[in-house]
């Protein structure tokens, strides 16, 4: 009985073995495609999420301290996301398709919400609204992006 | 009149003591992922925890005995320790999870790192908890946590697509583009987040720190059957605050921040200033809640003489666990861990634990040993045992969701 129990145990610890080993190889098509939808996700939260604060800042709703950590969030989940997707490489043409429009949205993004914090430190009305014109149009860019591969 | 000043402080303190940071995370994400499409959820969990919290409080009221005490002795020394072991863990994690709130919250108002609040909050959170009244923590958190309103005032203020909202209610089901799996995800974190399980501890052993007796029975009633639907009107502000403005964007929420943007949008400093205030309110209430929770389970089970109202001296090893548990807290957040993210987990390992936690609360509350002529009757029967479905489909169900959906991602 007592045998059987370990063996049981050691079957048990084989398939988590496993299960890890598979989840740690290389990326397929369709993982790739899936990290490469969470990332473009990322991105288009950041940038909306830095478009509404724009507008909110520059209507003065906004108290400095908080707006400063909503920029930082934003700026982090964008460089996240260009970390997610440089890790790993592409494993098709299909893929290497999707991760060349994908990475420039994500650096343009990044460039976007850069621009904001310092139209926003300035005080610069039509810098914020410029900015926010290109945060909104990214918005749609990526979001257009996750529907068509989602 | 001072009677009914008191039971409408009660309800005022359940309505705000009742959200915490698991329905601040659960509420604001489902609203912006999936409208109001879940809203029935939140329904379903305020039902159930009304139904389970009156059954716990009438335990109290009536043997004077916290539940996880009776369940040690009902259920027996082995099954105890399961629930012990399971109910700790969750608790410790959902004390970590509110201390990193407490964090968040501070963070939005001063901008310094999170991190650096860690230790602050878990300072002052043993301080307040060794040197402060029961009543006066109680009462200053949950009324403080009142100011969650702003949310629903910011639905009205922003005027919010009622029809719209109310049409999303009645359709229970996924987007387009979203699938049932993540449907039910968010769902099971919702419910979890109505019935964490530190809930029915705290509720009960502080009833036993209150000394409730038979007469509390119908003020225990009205801060439940009241003041916890209430405090669900709440949460359901915060759903619909999500539904309302990131819904239609397709934006996903994954920082207190983004919680309170609209509310900053729609009503300004003052508005923001109030939601940051609700946030720290209610995450610090709930820590309380935790922290006392690990230590009142851990005491309860091996006997230990244990209360808030008991001083370190008397009640030396309840103290040591309460503070052990904060450093706990406290390390699992320097691990880096975003809380949002720890919250998540800590939900979906609640809905785990659930049966555990409300099966021992059924069968205690039938039993006559105890509760004599109180025990519950058909109708409060009948709930429960609907709800104790519901409860082990959801712990059944959470892990692999969690694993198929990739944490809803």
């Amino acid at each position: 009985m007592k045998a059987g129990r370990w063996a049981g145990v050691g079957v048990a610890l084989l398939l988590i073995w496993a299960g890890l080993a598979y989840c740690a190889g290389p990326a397929d098509a369709h993982e790739y495609r899936r990290t490469a939808v969470q990332a473009a996700q990322a991105g288009l939260n950041a940038v909306r999420t830095a478009a509404l604060a724009g507008v909110s800042d520059r209507d003065g709703k906004l108290i400095d301290p908080y707006l400063s950590v909503l920029i930082d969030e934003s700026a982090g989940a964008v460089a996240s996301a260009q970390n997610q997707l440089a890790a790993q490489p592409p494993p098709d043409d299909a893929t290497r398709t999707l991760r060349d429009q994908l990475a420039p949205l994500l650096l343009d993004a990044a460039g976007a919400v850069g621009d904001l914090d310092h139209a926003t430190s300035a005080g610069d009305d039509a810098g914020i609204d410029a900015v926010v014109a290109r945060l909104r149009q990214l918005g749609d860019r990526l979001n257009d992006l996750v529907d068509r591969y989602r | 009149m001072k009677k009914f000043l008191a039971v409408t402080l009660g309800i005022l303190t359940a309505i705000g003591g009742f959200v915490d940071i698991g329905d601040l995370v659960a509420a604001s994400q489902s609203g912006a992922r999936f409208g109001m499409s879940l809203a029935w959820v939140m329904l379903v969990g305020v039902v159930g925890i009304c139904a389970y919290a009156e059954m716990a409080g009438r335990v109290v009221a009536i043997t004077n005995r916290p539940v996880f005490d009776l369940v040690r002795e009902r259920l027996g020394p082995r099954m105890g320790l399961l629930n012990l072991v399971a109910s700790f863990l969750v608790t410790l994690m959902t004390l970590g999870a509110e201390l990193g709130g407490v964090a968040l919250a501070v963070e939005l108002a001063t901008s310094v790192h999170r991190l650096l609040w860690v230790p602050v909050a878990g300072v002052v959170l043993w301080v307040a908890l060794w040197r402060v009244k029961f009543e006066t923590l109680e009462r200053v958190f949950g009324l403080a946590g009142l100011l969650l309103v702003v949310f629903v005032v910011a639905l009205f203020q922003m005027h919010a697509p009622w029809p719209d909202l109310w049409h999303q209610a009645l359709s229970p089901m996924p987007d387009q583009g979203e699938n049932w799996n993540t449907y039910f995800y968010f769902g099971i974190s919702l419910f979890a987040s109505a019935l964490t399980p530190y809930e029915v501890f705290f509720f009960s052993s502080g009833g036993v720190e209150e000394k409730w007796g038979p007469k509390d029975l119908p003020v225990m009633r009205a801060n439940v059957f009241i003041g916890f639907p209430l405090g669900g009107l709440l949460a359901l502000g915060l759903m619909a605050v999500a539904a309302v403005v990131y819904h239609p964007l397709d934006v996903q929420l994954n920082s207190l921040a983004q919680v309170a943007l609209p509310v900053a949008a729609t009503l300004g400093k003052l508005g923001l200033a109030a939601a940051i205030l609700a946030f720290f309110a209610t995450t610090f209430g709930a820590a309380m809640e935790t922290g006392l929770s690990s230590a009142y389970v851990v005491a309860q089970y091996f006997g230990w003489p244990w209360g808030k109202l008991l001083g370190p001296r008397r009640a030396a090893r309840f103290h040591v666990v309460l503070m052990v548990s904060i450093l706990i807290g406290m390390a699992v957040l320097f691990t880096t861990i975003n809380p949002i993210q720890l919250t998540e987990y800590m939900l979906v390992f609640s809905a785990v634990v659930l049966p555990l936690t409300y099966l021992p609360i059924l069968v205690v509350a039938n039993d006559r040993q105890y509760l004599g002529d109180h025990v519950n009757g058909r109708f409060a029967n009948a709930v429960g045992m609907v709800f104790l479905v519901v409860v082990v489909v959801a712990a059944v169900a959470a892990i692999p969701l969690m694993i198929v959906t990739g944490a809803g991602g």
